[in-house]
């Protein structure tokens, strides 16, 4: 009997279906099917000419020519050894005979069926073989260059014997006459050589694969798809670089090494997490950051919390052709993450990773919106005389702080110090920079500490994978700190043949630790203020209260109202616990070749506890105490907040649960495959949170003391207010239900053509129900021309053509189409519950739709040394959610909904270069992006003094239509006046300082427009070098084409903050101070009382607006890899010692005025991203 | 056998969750627990229940305007153009300095809430143990509404004369929640009828004690159409209501119970507060820089309480701390010293003395430190209505009523007036009967509403 895994050419469907659903019970049925075939009558002759065909080849045509089967198992005869055919009409034994000749094969007809085998040896090749005597057989193994392969694995064909080539690339083995030696090295075409007596010393070069290394998969989340195959626009970072990036998170690590993606910054969103554009912005108001899927979902949970180093791989999708299967969700381009799972037949692996990165402090001194002590103290000093802190000084009602400088100036005035005395003291003070005790006591040094461990392997039967993580942050504020651990466990079970099934577990938690008094310090202090004398011991600053009130409080029975920044420092416990835990499972079963069904379910449920001690040592408590202390006669005779601790405590819990069926499609034949796939999805994510403050709290015995939240109480020194109770609660549901179909046909490997179709519904509030659905489709094909006949290019081998077309869609959730109130509790004279109109109705309200167009080239030139792609894109966004404008007495100025358009359009590009593959290789890979974005529609026609305050960090959007979304636009300049230093405008073409004339009735078209406010151009340059066991990654990325407006004194902040602290910028010491000046700055002077327009004016002037082009080495990667290979005794298979440096420093800026452009200073405490070093070991044993 | 049972708990799984998903209501769930659209009594009761859209933001600019109140030539320079225009009567070019006025957008923001009131309850049955709370909202809605049509009438419109208001311009009068009509100016005829037949209909609606301090009730329904029919010189009618007001609530606050070395010391929600509202917090509002005018500071007699409790020292100037919400925004609302005020007035004009000068001698009995008050008395029925006006300012400040009261006298030869201020040294005007007595609408309300300007 033998034992045969089948595979059969053209056989009837009938036949294989049957084949098919006996596939464990193996001859009895093989023959049992073979029976029913027997057709009889056509000659069982044959005709096959040709030089070097395959077996694959003969076989084939023996099942075309003759009605004869031909059954044979791939696993174990190689198809593709070569024979010489020359038969003309000859009978099918005798071209059975010859093909099989020397190949190790024989044969057996059974009925109409041949079934080729391994012929069985003869005795007297078993005895020859137990006699024989081994020979040694030595070589050499390098590339095509003469370059050493170091590690090649030399194997004796069909055994267990195997050696590697050590550093030198040479190896020895033992074997016998008639063995084959089969050489392999990744990324090189195995080669075989049959082994003889007198077999010389092999010197052996291996020819590089290029089909092997284009193997890449791109993952939509739905499918995998070889790369070869794609029709639509997908990136993937450089995976070198990726894997040696040293981050916390996922998809930091992304930055300047994917094309197309660039990471915005000083934007509100950036301040909190990353913001992160695929190709241009797409949407004016709704969402527009990108859905995030990891492993075949869209992550709810906190995406910084996966672990990086349990990620195999990270796909961009960025045309429609790729996304648009995502639907609604995929407007802004989707980043699909694929986490790591084990391998079949794989030995237990156990692979690890542990570093340690150290951060430098962050430079206070780096903003420009901070004045030094001798121009404060010079600044105050005028304002004084101008009479501008006499209402604070005399304000018996609040109590507003009063710094130490006016405190003097005050003393002074009213005699009770010297003038000396009061020069003596600000002398002193003017040699103070706040800053040293700032960063000496609130800042350290942060450190990351990361580990992981991971486990994977299979068998046949199951594949698992394992890891765990541990990583301790401590942050550079003090008292700040972040421990997160990781455990994920993957599993794939064979069940039976054709039954697959997934189970995962995913597990972090994550344990916050945050610390508020710098942020509140820095809030308060003056650029002379001391917050410690020389010995290190704290020394109070006001807080809230001048100290003159609060130093006499005490006496009448107030508790200590002093604010000494270093003993509130660490004595509030807020700590932040989350736990996220991701179940998921499939089954994928295989109905017949080809037909797959399979069901995924993802439960995720992330949940977030704050609890926030505040004992009556900090500030914060005492001072609430105080407030609300009842008084009689001047003299504390009750508490209304008891006193004892204040505990605030929140809850924030996110169930997601997905489910999806979908059924996939593969058929190939002749020169035809088909990949279809279709299915249904359902998701869901619901959030609840409560929060809630307890007063009088007792940390030792959790007791507390209820207040009364309702009654306005008297406050210290003055007012009314009710305590807080904190108590809120509430939920939100997101609904999504989808139905989508994709489909993919190639045709003779070298016509691709691809399309996708979803409708997505979901619970969008108060649309109308045919608005509630959105039908979103794409289609893309490709073309390779490289295997055109007529393509001749032999410089430029490989060759494609993709285009695609299609939509995504956006949503925005906050809008609906019917009148909705929202309501919410405690409304602040009656406490009774209350609502307010949350969206006026707007019966029309439908999704955002972006149509994407993407064309795109591949191209790779000889042996693979130049290779990349050029994609050039057009984007068209219609029912943009903008606003129409009504007149006031509508009750509303303006409504949000689908009122708006914009265009798009730019490219990718990407190169890469093998410049050197000799010992040292060195390659080099450009990414060069260029994104533009166009309002074509808006209704709401802006004020020149909006236009120019929106400077792209999207605190406010105010798009002019035929601009970019984000614009830098300024008033037009006219120097300074020669006489007063004023700043001078233009007011219909004639210089004016008429400033709220010029502020507010600058027609739009009359304000300069000087380019947009983001990256035009941007990407990344990344130079790989490897020597042995060396390798080095140098990254530089680069944003280019934009501006940004300078920050610059306004004198009426000033007059906003009476206190002024630190905010008042550096080109104070660069004013106007006497008539000429107006020739060496722009500056205006200082004269008092400031003007609100002026000040405006000057700001927005565009003698402040900067380029904002930079180029900057961000991060370098050192790595010396010991494998066992070259070092015999070595544990590990490999061990990988690395330094890493991140945020190394800007090589070129286009703005002379030393601004980090990704660290624009927008208030006074604004400090670019410090410099970071890692050092580290990963290895896998 | 067992390819079987797998495929069938697959066709099971597929079947159960498409089945589920096919349910017409998965995807009308909420997306936000506290969102809801409106449908029953209790939603727009909530909705009339928000006190910071209901119950603030009232018209206020023209008070910057009725010379009760001066401000440093500092903050003259540094205010906004609305408020400068305001304060100096500015031409209409230069009034708003391309700024909108801020007191009609969110008076008709209200207004909006109040229409999308009515318009919604229409739909709703009433049955009868939902009547009480059907009409209680119906009622509010309408006399919120009123209110502000009120108002924005005394800011925006001429002052009401009966033999030109029916060509006079009149407000935009909003009765319908639909943000897309669009609505021309009536006239000033049609701004008063709208506003008291709607105030009409409320008075039977509303309970004589509302459960809520910040809702309206039916004495203050009266007391709004007695200031109503005052504004348009209807004085028997202003009697009537005025009457019916105090018919239900009398009660006066005894500032001898008041303490003057607290802030603010005016407790809110008091016995006098008939409707609890706040005019717009304009800055020049804030007691720092509000300079009461010192003729009427000085106005105040020594024993006087008001004259601690209303006012605060604030530098070398009197600045003004007696807003009835016991806070530093100015309470616009309506109380029963006004009704006293308004009733003793129209007794005079309709030659009723004693009664007049009973209900002000009431009044100012508990304005005064105890036992020092001597009633006033008057030789005839000018003589009373002279001591009544005079009363009225002083007593009523900073309430916004003294700029309705202006436009209403200046009609009046005996009681003319003519305020004058200095602002960073230059001196403005405002003459008895000036055009500059309507302020103007802004350039926005103008372009994008199409409504026509007010001659100036």
């Amino acid at each position: 009997m033998y034992k045969i895994y089948t595979r059969t050419v053209c056989s009837p469907p009938g036949y294989i279906k049957k084949i098919l659903l006996v596939m464990k019970i193996t001859t009895f049925f093989l023959f049992a099917a073979l029976m029913q075939v027997s057709a009889a009558g056509i000659a069982q002759r044959l005709t096959l000419v040709q030089k070097d065909a395959t077996l694959k080849q003969v076989f084939n045509a023996i099942n075309k020519q003759t009605n004869y089967n031909i059954v044979w198992s791939a696993n174990d005869i190689n198809g593709d050894q070569k024979v010489n055919a020359d038969f003309r009409d000859a009978p099918l034994t005798e071209v059975l005979n010859k093909c099989l000749e020397n190949t190790g094969l024989t044969y057996a007809i059974v009925d109409k069926t041949v079934v080729i085998k391994q012929a069985e040896p003869s005795i007297l090749d078993k005895i020859k073989a137990a006699l024989a005597i081994p020979i040694t057989i030595s070589g050499k193994v390098t590339d095509t260059l003469g370059t050493p392969l170091v590690g090649a694995t030399v194997t004796i064909k069909g055994t267990s014997k195997t050696t590697v080539t050590n550093v030198k690339g040479e190896f020895t083995i033992n074997a016998q006459p008639g063995d084959v030696l089969t050489i392999s090295y990744i990324g090189f075409k195995p080669l075989e050589i049959k082994v003889s007596n007198n077999t010389p010393y092999l010197n052996i070069a291996l020819h590089q694969d290029v089909s092997g290394l284009k193997e890449v998969v791109v993952s939509t989340g739905y499918q995998d798809i070889p790369q070869e195959r794609a029709t639509g626009s997908f990136a993937q970072p450089i995976k070198e670089m990726y894997d040696d990036r040293v981050s916390t998170d996922v998809l930091s690590k992304l930055n300047g090494i994917t094309s197309g993606l660039v990471f915005n910054a000083n934007t509100s969103a950036s301040q909190t997490g990353l913001d992160i554009t695929i190709r241009g912005r797409s949407t004016i108001l709704a969402n527009d950051q990108p859905l995030i899927v990891v492993d075949n979902f869209p992550y709810s949970g906190d995406i910084n919390n996966i672990n990086p180093n349990d990620v195999e791989s990270v796909t961009i999708l960025k045309d429609a052709a790729s996304a648009s299967i995502w639907g609604v969700r995929a407007g802004n381009g989707v980043i699909v993450i694929t986490t790591k799972k084990g391998k079949i037949n794989q030995p237990l692996k156990i692979g690890f990773n542990s570093s340690v990165t150290i951060f430098a402090k962050p430079d206070l001194n780096y903003n420009s919106n901070q004045l030094d002590a001798s121009s404060f103290i010079y600044l105050e000093k005028y304002l004084f005389n101008q009479g501008f802190y006499d209402s604070n000084l005399s304000n018996t009602y609040n109590y507003p702080i009063i710094s130490p400088v006016v405190q003097l100036l005050a003393a002074q005035r009213a005699g009770t110090i010297s003038g000396d005395d009061v020069t003596a003291q600000l002398n002193a003070f003017a040699k103070i920079n706040v800053n040293d005790q700032l960063s000496k006591y609130f800042f350290q040094n942060a450190v990351n500490q990361q580990y992981a461990l991971n486990f994977s392997g299979g068998s046949d039967k199951n594949v698992y994978y394992f890891s765990a993580g541990y990583d301790k942050d401590l942050a550079s504020l003090k008292d700040n700190a972040n421990q997160r651990i990781t455990i994920n466990a993957q599993n794939t079970f064979y069940l039976l043949k054709n039954l697959e099934l997934n189970i995962g577990l995913n597990a972090i938690q994550t344990n916050t630790k945050s610390d508020n008094t710098y942020t509140q310090t820095r809030g308060l202090v003056f650029p002379y203020s001391q917050i410690a004398d020389a010995n290190g011991n704290p020394l109070p600053i006001a807080n809230v209260y001048n100290q003159s009130y609060t130093r006499n409080a005490t006496a009448n029975g107030f508790l200590d109202w002093s604010y000494y920044p270093l003993k509130d420092l660490g004595a509030t416990d807020n700590t932040t616990k989350g736990m996220d835990v991701r179940f998921s499972t499939g089954l994928k079963y295989t109905f017949i070749k080809g037909l797959s069904g399979e069901v995924k379910y993802q439960y995720e449920n992330s949940n977030l506890q704050n609890r926030v001690f505040e004992s009556q040592q900090t500030f914060y408590t005492r001072n609430l105490i105080n407030e609300y202390s009842v008084v009689s006669n001047g003299q504390v005779i009750g508490y209304n907040v008891p006193l004892g601790g204040i505990l605030s405590l929140g809850n924030t819990n996110a169930v997601s649960n997905n489910v999806r069926a979908q059924l996939n499609y593969n058929l190939s034949w002749k020169d035809n495959s088909i990949t279809a796939l279709a299915g249904y999805e359902l998701s869901q994510v619901s959030t609840d949170f409560n929060s809630s403050v307890l007063y009088g709290y007792n940390d030792n015995n959790a007791t507390f003391t209820n207040i009364n939240p309702t009654t306005y109480f008297p406050l210290n020194p003055g007012g009314y207010s009710t305590i807080n109770s904190g108590l809120a609660v509430g939920g939100t549901l997101d609904r999504i239900r989808s139905s989508f179909a994709n489909v993919a046909y190639t045709y003779k490997d070298r016509y691709t053509l691809t399309g996708s179709a979803r409708i997505d519904g979901s619970n969008y509030f108060g649309v109308a129900t045919q608005q509630k659905s959105l039908p979103l489709w794409s289609v893309g094909g490709k073309w390779a021309v490289d295997k055109e006949a007529f393509y001749k290019l032999s410089w430029l081998p490989v060759f494609d053509l993709r285009a695609s077309f299609g939509y995504n869609g956006n949503l925005d959730r906050s809008v609906t189409g019917v009148t909705t109130l929202f309501n919410q509790s405690n409304d602040p004279y009656t406490n009774l519950p209350f609502s307010f109109i949350s969206n006026i109705g707007n019966p029309d309200l439908r999704w955002e739709k972006t149509g994407i167009t993407n064309l795109a080239v591949d191209f790779g030139s000889k042996n693979n040394i130049i290779t990349g792609s050029f994609e050039y894109y057009l984007k068209k966004e219609t029912d943009l959610l903008g606003y129409k404008i009504f007149p006031e007495n509508a009750g509303i100025t303006s409504l949000e909904g689908n009122y708006s358009d914009m265009t798009g359009h730019g490219f990718d590009i990407s190169v890469t270069s093998r410049n050197l593959n000799g010992g040292l290789k060195w390659s080099t890979t450009v990414l060069f992006s260029h994104a533009t974005d166009k309002v074509t529609r808006f209704d709401v026609p802006q004020y020149p003094s909006q236009v120019v305050t929106e400077d792209g960090n999207q605190t406010g959007i105010a798009p002019v239509v035929g601009k970019p979304v984000f614009g830098i636009y300024s008033y037009q300049w006219g120097g300074l006046d020669h006489a007063t230093g004023n700043p001078v405008g233009y007011l219909n073409g004639a210089k004016s300082e008429d400033y709220s004339n010029i502020n507010q009735n600058t027609p739009i078209n009359q304000l300069v427009y000087s380019g947009p406010a983001r990256p035009v151009y941007f990407g990344g340059v990344n130079n790989r070098f490897s020597y042995k066991g060396f390798s080095l990654d140098v990254q530089v990325n680069y944003k280019l084409g934009y501006y940004f407006r300078r920050p610059t004194i306004n004198y009426y902040q000033i007059t906003g903050t009476p206190t002024a602290f630190l905010s008042v910028n550096r080109d104070f010491n660069k004013r106007w101070m006497q008539p000429g000046d107006e020739t060496k700055t722009n500056v205006p002077s200082l004269s008092y009382p400031f003007s609100y327009d002026g000040s405006f004016f000057y700001q927005h002037s565009l003698v402040n607006v900067d380029k904002g082009d930079n180029i900057r080495l961000q991060d370098i990667n050192l790595s010396y890899t010991l494998s066992r290979s070259s070092l015999q005794r070595l544990p590990f298979n490999n061990l990988q010692i690395f330094i890493y440096a991140n945020n190394i420093g800007i090589l070129w800026r286009a703005n002379h005025d030393g601004i980090d452009p990704d660290a624009i200073p927008a208030g006074p405490y604004t400090t670019p991203n410090p410099r970071s070093v890692a050092i580290g070991l990963k290895g896998t044993f | 056998m067992k390819t079987l049972k797998i495929n069938g708990l697959i066709a099971v799984v597929l079947a159960t969750i498409l089945l589920n998903a096919c349910k017409k209501d998965w995807l009308n769930a909420k997306p936000n627990k506290a969102l809801v659209v409106p449908t029953t009594v209790a939603d727009y009761q909530a909705l009339l229940d928000n006190s910071e859209q209901m119950n603030t933001n009232y018209p206020s600019l023209y008070m910057l305007g009725d010379g009760d109140f001066e401000i440093s030539d500092a903050d003259f320079l540094s205010i906004s153009a609305d408020q400068r225009g305001a304060y100096s009567w500015a031409d209409t070019k230069d009034f708003y300095g391309g700024l909108q006025n801020g007191d009609w957008i969110t008076a008709y923001a209200t207004i909006l809430n109040a229409n999308v009131v009515l318009d919604g309850i229409k739909s709703i049955a009433i049955d009868p143990s939902s009547t009480v709370a059907y009409n209680n909202v119906k009622g509010s809605a309408l006399f919120y509404r009123s209110l502000l049509f009120y108002d924005l009438a005394q800011e925006s419109c001429k002052p009401y004369a009966s033999s030109t208001a029916n060509t006079d311009l009149g407000l935009p009068l909003r009765t319908s929640a639909d943000v897309n009509l669009t609505v021309e100016r009536s006239t000033v005829q049609q701004t008063y009828d709208q506003i008291i037949n709607d105030l009409l209909a409320a008075v039977p609606m509303l309970p004589v004690k509302p459960a809520v301090g910040m809702r309206p009730s039916r004495p203050a329904a009266f007391g709004l159409l007695s200031r109503v029919y005052l504004a348009q010189q209807n004085y028997s009618k202003a009697l009537l209501y005025a009457d019916s007001c105090l018919q239900l609530n009398n009660s006066l606050m005894d500032f001898n119970s008041l303490s003057a070395s607290t802030m603010n010391p005016i407790p809110r929600f008091n016995q006098e507060d008939l409707f609890h509202c706040m005019l717009n917090n304009y800055y020049v509002f804030y007691y720092t820089d509000l300079i009461v005018d010192p003729t009427l500071y000085q106005s105040f007699a020594a024993n006087d309480l008001r004259k601690v409790i209303y006012f605060i020292p604030e530098g070398n100037n009197f600045s003004f701390q007696g807003s009835y919400d016991s806070d530093a925004l100015l309470y616009g609302g309506i109380a029963t010293d006004e009704m006293y005020l308004n009733r003793a007035e129209c007794y005079a004009r309709a030659g009723n003395t004693s009664a007049a000068m009973a209900d002000l001698n009431a009044l100012l009995k508990t304005r005064w430190l105890t036992g020092t008050y001597v009633d006033l008395t008057a030789a005839n029925t000018d003589d009373a209505l002279t001591k009544i006006l005079i009363e009225r300012r002083k007593e009523l400040c900073y309430r916004g009523l003294r700029w309705t009261d202006l436009r209403r006298l200046n009609t009046d030869p005996q009681f003319q007036t003519t305020i004058t201020r200095i602002a960073n040294g230059q001196t403005y005007t405002l003459p008895p009967n000036s055009p500059n007595y309507v302020l103007p609408l802004d350039d926005y309300e103008i372009k994008v509403g199409g409504l026509q300007q007010n001659p100036r």
